[in-house]
């Protein structure tokens, strides 16, 4: 179906009574499943449907009742329209749900909203948040995006909405901004963060970060966006000396970071600039050594090395957002001389959806482990039909796609990202062409979990979280066949589930474009991931040989390394303490500046790493206890999953009380804060032998004797 | 109701929030005191999407009421 195909549509329905001949007309229209339409054939679609309603409720019905044998996307989407303008919102859900499958892009984005409105009209908002997300997730044009933030803010006030962290957000811009807060607040609940967002006043960001009584202290942000543009600089064509302008400009942000970490406690994004589609002095701009366009890319740089150098700060690369946009569209000269709106409307959900990928990164909820398909996704054609002589990879056009997305899947696994296969074949023939084929770049020791079989692959996907130790939310599922990641979303809504395209030379622009893996520091943990994924299935083989648990924690000779707080762990530690869910006795989520904040106040600090005869676990216990009251009051304490069952919390607990003992407070106080994730620690301090949460300093704790520990945290003073 | 009123009935019922908005050719930043800068781009923003068309500075300036938006984009041809 092309657009003078529905024009022709629209003729003939603009003038009811609809006779027997246009009405046949219309449905073989209707029917018809050539292509789907674009969006803007889908909006006129609804208003057409609007329009008919609201002339004659009667006609519009009896159309949508003909309208039900025509299969085509047009046809669907019509009488699903029709439906909705009736109020006959539980049958319209019906009509949307077959399109949902089919569509791709920005019409699925449509077709999802139009599904959760219709839903959460019919009274199932427990069906409507899924379709609600994946439209906040997937859409790219602001009418869309902010409709879907409106619906958002009227449907939770009826029921609560499936948040998975809440966070107060500052904007602070030099240009109009406003245009971002209901397109961000969108994409930021189809990552599952509930934002709370406050935008500063026009241009005055210097102000609301030194002013102890501006809007945005009170605001009390937790994460402050800096957004200065390119314009705002007031550089000229050609500097007479770039130096000192990049220095000046550099440290005047230096002092705002340190002013809206050290006051406000906030993490801070900022921006950097974009080196605008436009100079008179064209390619000079950046060949002169005063040249505006090289003063910008110096500056972006020095920014990079000056937040390098900064506790919590990111810098968002708008530079490389515009780029990917396209600068010609980035500004709207029109909207820019009117309103001071930048960038353009159209462009606001690429920064939107960047920006959300970072605030992804500072709570703790980037994505973990990406599961793959392996035929059609990691080469051409079916293993276990074509043989390893058979199928696409390297070698001609086709092949080298699949050899790229490969490459692209490698570098992600080397900045801590876990990969798992998840293919329905027999697990010889999935293994073979990791073993023996040229041109494979993944190969086993990439894979940190790989599950072959003719299982459902939810059932796979499960096992694989419990394997990993991760919860399903940080999964992403990459599969070629719709039919699966269909199946996969219905049963696994927690799952990340990516729209492949059908080509493999768009793959990796599909799934970069997501944006999912974006970290705020890559850590060693990060870069030894999957071989420690690796070491603890050869632990769980030893295990099951093992006879007790103290037999086969003995053989897996454990060693343990206390230290307190320092500046080349802190990133690691702020890391565990804001993504660690299962092992957290208080789940208190806090940013780089809010930890400095409580050494400074003399807070006794445990960071453990440890290791064993497998493998090293790296940094993955972190204890934080704070004097009050002549004790200790033990503020935050959690494990990484890595190192569970293995009897470290009693290591952290003895080094805890003989601290407590030496320096004579009287006793440490324990505090459990229940979350849906941490129920395996509500007892934890009555294991350890606490009299309800207290501990007197004065009885003894034996730690287990068959883990060897070394700690450095007895000697008074952090190292920070 | 005309296609066009419906089409911009419900970019106005968007853009103000406001799903039992009547459209009028009278609406204006006169009789509407929620027609600020911020609206004003979003119903410029949303008739260029949704006609397919793009506003000049002074179309987008003198566009302050629903019979001046109707002028500018009937001149544009759009929304026949």
């Amino acid at each position: 179906m092309n657009s003078a195909s529905i024009e022709l549509g629209l003729l003939l329905l603009r003038d009811p009574p609809y006779s027997a001949v246009k009405l046949s007309e219309l449905l073989d229209l209707a029917s018809s499943r050539e292509t789907v339409c674009s969006a803007a054939d889908l909006t006129r679609l609804e208003r057409l449907a609007g329009s008919i309603a609201s002339d004659n409720a009667e006609a519009a019905l009896d159309l949508a009742a003909h309208l039900e044998s025509a299969h085509g996307d047009c046809g669907c989407w019509l009488r699903a329209a029709l439906l909705e303008a009736c109020s006959r919102f539980e049958e319209a859900a019906g009509a949307l749900r077959f399109l949902q499958e089919r569509a791709a892009g920005e019409e699925r984005a449509m077709v999802m909203l139009a599904s959760a409105r219709n839903l959460f009209a019919a009274g199932h908002p427990d069906q409507a948040w899924h379709p609600l997300a994946e439209a906040c997730k997937s859409s790219a044009v602001p009418r869309t995006l902010r409709n879907a933030a409106r619906l958002l803010a009227q449907a939770r006030k009826k029921a609560e909405a499936p948040f998975r962290r809440h966070c107060r957000i500052a904007l602070l811009s030099t240009t109009t901004i406003d245009f971002l807060a209901p397109i961000l607040r969108a994409q930021c609940f189809g990552t599952g963060i509930d934002a709370e967002i406050y935008i500063g006043p026009f241009n005055q960001y210097e102000q609301e970060i030194r002013d102890p009584s501006s809007g945005l202290t009170r605001f009390r942000p937790e994460v402050v966006a800096i957004a200065t543009d390119w314009r705002s600089l007031g550089l000229r064509d050609e500097e007479d000396s770039p130096g000192e302008v990049i220095r000046e400009h550099t440290a005047r942000l230096e002092s705002l970071w340190r002013e809206a970490r050290e006051r406000l406690g906030a993490t801070v994004i900022q921006f950097n600039h974009e080196t605008p589609a436009f100079d008179a002095l064209g390619h000079m701009s950046a060949a002169l050594p005063g040249g505006r366009g090289r003063l910008l890319r110096a500056i972006n740089l020095a920014l990079w090395e000056a937040a390098g150098r900064t506790q919590g700060v990111t810098i968002l690369d708008v530079d490389q957002i515009a780029a990917r946009f396209g600068k010609d569209r980035w500004t709207d000269p029109v909207l820019w001389y009117t309103a001071k709106q930048y960038p353009a409307a159209e462009a606001t959900p690429a920064l939107g959806r960047q920006l959300t990928a970072l605030l992804r990164a500072i709570l703790g909820l980037t994505s973990k482990c990406l599961a793959l398909d392996l035929d059609g996704v990691l080469w051409g054609g079916v293993i276990g039909e074509d043989g390893l002589a058979g199928i696409q990879l390297g070698g001609g056009p086709a092949g080298e796609a699949f050899v790229d997305f490969q490459r692209y899947l490698a570098s992600l696994a080397r900045t801590g990202v876990l990969l798992a296969v998840c293919s329905k074949n027999n697990p010889e023939d999935a293994v073979l062409p990791f073993r023996q084929h040229p041109e494979m770049v993944l190969r086993e020791r990439n894979i940190a979990v790989f599950m072959a079989n003719w299982k459902p692959k939810e059932e796979n996907l499960r096992a694989i979280a419990a394997t990993m130790n991760i919860g399903l939310d940080a999964m992403v599922f990459v599969d070629d066949n719709p039919a699966e990641r269909s199946r996969v979303r219905q049963n696994l809504p927690e799952v990340e589930v990516v729209e492949m395209p059908a080509d493999p030379a768009q793959y990796v622009a599909a799934l970069s474009r997501l944006a999912l893996f974006e970290t705020l520091a890559i850590t060693r943990e990060d870069r030894t991931r999957t071989a420690s994924i690796q070491e603890n299935l050869a632990r769980r083989t030893l295990e099951s040989t093992a006879g007790s648990v103290d037999d086969y924690l003995a053989h897996l000779d454990i060693k343990a390394h206390l230290a307190p707080f320092d500046e080349a762990n802190l990133p690691r530690i702020v890391q565990l303490i804001n993504k660690t869910n299962q092992f957290n006795l208080t789940t208190r989520r806090r940013g780089d500046a809010e930890v400095r904040a409580l050494l400074a106040a003399g807070a006794y600090t445990q960071a453990m790493r440890a290791g064993d005869r497998f493998g090293d676990s790296g940094l993955t216990g972190v204890l934080i206890a704070i004097p009050e009251g002549g004790g200790l009051r033990v503020d935050t304490w959690l494990m990484s999953c890595r190192v569970l069952g293995r009897r470290l919390d009693e290591v952290m607990f003895a080094a805890l009380v003989r601290y407590a003992a030496e320096n004579h407070y009287t006793h440490i106080e324990g505090e459990y804060i229940p979350t849906a994730k941490n129920g395996q620690v509500a007892d934890l301090y009555s294991r350890l032998g606490c009299i309800g949460f207290r501990w007197e300093t004065g009885r003894a704790f034996a730690a287990p004797a068959m883990i060897e520990c070394t700690d450095l945290t007895q000697r008074t003073g952090a190292a920070v | 109701m005309a296609l066009i009123d419906q089409r911009l009935q419900q970019i106005f019922r968007e853009a103000f929030e406001n799903d039992k908005l009547t459209l009028t050719d009278s609406l204006s930043p006169e009789t509407m005191p929620q027609w600020d800068s911020l609206a004003h781009v979003k119903l410029i923003t949303s008739c260029e999407e949704e006609f397919g068309v793009k506003f000049t500075i002074e179309e987008t300036v003198e566009s302050t009421s629903v019979a001046k938006l109707k002028a500018v984009l009937a001149a544009k041809g759009a929304g026949r």
